[in-house]
């Protein structure tokens, strides 16, 4: 009897459905990371090629869904454009004027990060926005924990594992993402955490602490897990938390983690 | 042997398509369920018997390149082809008329019962589900626009590893005549 029910199609999916479970719940994610690192190893070239076409393929869609908003878009960036290269001109003598002051006064200065340039090369594969790949790995000196950085400061994310030679890069929007954070020019002190790839929420900001809609959002080096200073982001609204003993605010970010195609890894510095 | 190394790439294939091509097109929200069809196209071309080992490769590797708790998208497969392992390929594709709506209805089945253990995977493993307060239009909604997705990878699927199986028993009934 046992031999008919057990070559029956119910009893391979109860078997499997058993197996798998057990796993699930064991959950021995340091035993499947090395299963993970030789598939990375031999995916590689396949992963570069495919990500590269299907980025390629998306821009092209991108582009001409997008024809007719061209003209207004272009003459519209022109405007900012003349506006942040005056803003960049008075900014770079404003960062002269204070590297000068810091080495006067025997501070280090701002930038001295050490920064390795990788490539996008994967996303997440349910399209919830959680992830991305780059590139690089353990081999570059990449280990988990670094702050990825886009565009000199802007933080969209850090490194949660890192293999021989590519690098899983938790974004900020993961719901298991979480950096301790200021904004504005009282630097209020928050987290801010991630909501399921749709966006930022910065939480745990106290009453008496003012934060306004448009305030800067930066890493506060609290932890001494992120540098300070990373710009995460500008407060679009501020409301009360669920049990009214704190402040939160969305906070949406500068760039699109999503569109993606060259991250820095902050290897060290302050 | 070479059967094996055969279906094994092309499994590595899906899979990869899966994780490094389609994850970078969202359609409102959804991304296409390239394996999962794959296992669906298989079991209706190979039957269940061979094609619930497919199944579980396909599922273990996704949950892999993935980041998911390795056996997630594997419990979720196999669950899949056991459904639709009771329809028969004569039934669903020969048919003349109807097979097109079957399809849709057997694609609109399986994207809402993955869809459903993921929320439930989800919510286990202690993420906050707001399913009856606003949850289930949003979660029939990603239903409907899966399965839009889902239908046409599921013809494209069907054709490619027909074709596959095809070439196989004709290789394997050259060699036996050999």
């Amino acid at each position: 009897m046992f031999k008919s029910f057990s070559s029956r199609k119910i009893f391979r999916v109860i078997a499997v459905a058993i197996v798998f479970g057990f796993l699930i719940f064991w959950n021995p994610n340091n035993f499947f990371d090395f299963f993970r690192g030789i598939i990375f190893r031999v995916a590689y070239p396949f992963q570069k090629v495919l990500f590269i076409s299907s980025d390629g393929t998306k821009q092209l869609g991108i582009f001409l869904s997008s024809i007719g908003d061209l003209k207004t878009e272009n003459a519209k960036l022109n405007d900012e454009n003349l506006r942040l290269a005056a803003e960049n001109a008075m900014l770079r003598d404003m960062k002269k004027e204070n590297d000068l002051l810091r080495e006067q006064n025997d501070l280090f200065l701002r930038d001295r990060f050490e920064a390795q340039t990788a490539q996008v090369i994967g996303r997440d594969v349910h399209g919830v926005g959680n992830w991305i790949m780059i590139d690089k790995g353990s081999n570059d000196g990449i280990a988990e924990g670094m702050p990825v950085v886009v565009s000199g400061r802007n933080l969209v994310g850090y490194i949660k594992n890192a293999y021989a030679g590519t690098s899983q890069v938790m974004l900020l929007s993961n719901p298991e993402s979480s950096i301790n954070a200021q904004a504005g020019s009282n630097e209020a002190k928050g987290i801010v955490k991630g909501e399921h790839g749709l966006g930022l929420i910065l939480d745990d900001v106290l009453q008496t602490d003012r934060i306004n809609v448009g305030d800067e959002v930066t890493t506060s080096g609290i932890g001494a897990d992120m540098p300070r200073g990373l710009l995460i982001g500008k407060i679009n609204d501020v409301y009360a938390s669920p049990d009214h003993l704190f402040q939160r605010a969305t906070v949406f970010q500068l760039i699109a983690p999503i569109d993606l195609r060259f991250v820095s890894v902050i290897k060290s510095g302050q | 042997m070479e059967k094996f190394f055969f279906r094994l790439a092309a499994i590595a294939t899906i899979v990869f398509l899966q994780a490094y091509f389609f994850a970078s097109f969202s359609f409102q929200g959804c991304v296409v369920s390239f394996a999962l069809m794959a296992a669906v196209a298989w079991t209706i071309i190979s039957g269940f018997e061979k094609a619930w080992v497919y199944a579980i490769s396909l599922g273990i590797l996704v949950d892999l390149l993935a980041f998911d708790a390795v056996g997630k998208n594997a419990i979720l497969f196999i669950f899949a082809v056991y459904i639709v392992s009771f329809i028969s390929r004569r039934l669903l594709i020969e048919s003349q008329g109807w097979s097109f709506l079957l399809v849709f209805l057997l694609i609109i089945s399986v994207t809402f019962f993955n869809n459903f253990l993921v929320i439930n995977f989800f919510s286990w493993q202690g993420g906050a589900v707001e399913f009856f307060s606003g949850g289930m239009a949003s979660f029939f909604k990603g239903v409907l626009t899966g399965s839009f997705c889902n239908i046409i990878t599921f013809y494209f699927l069907y054709w490619a590893i027909g074709r596959m199986e095809k070439r196989l028993a004709f290789y394997e009934s050259a060699v036996n005549i050999k």
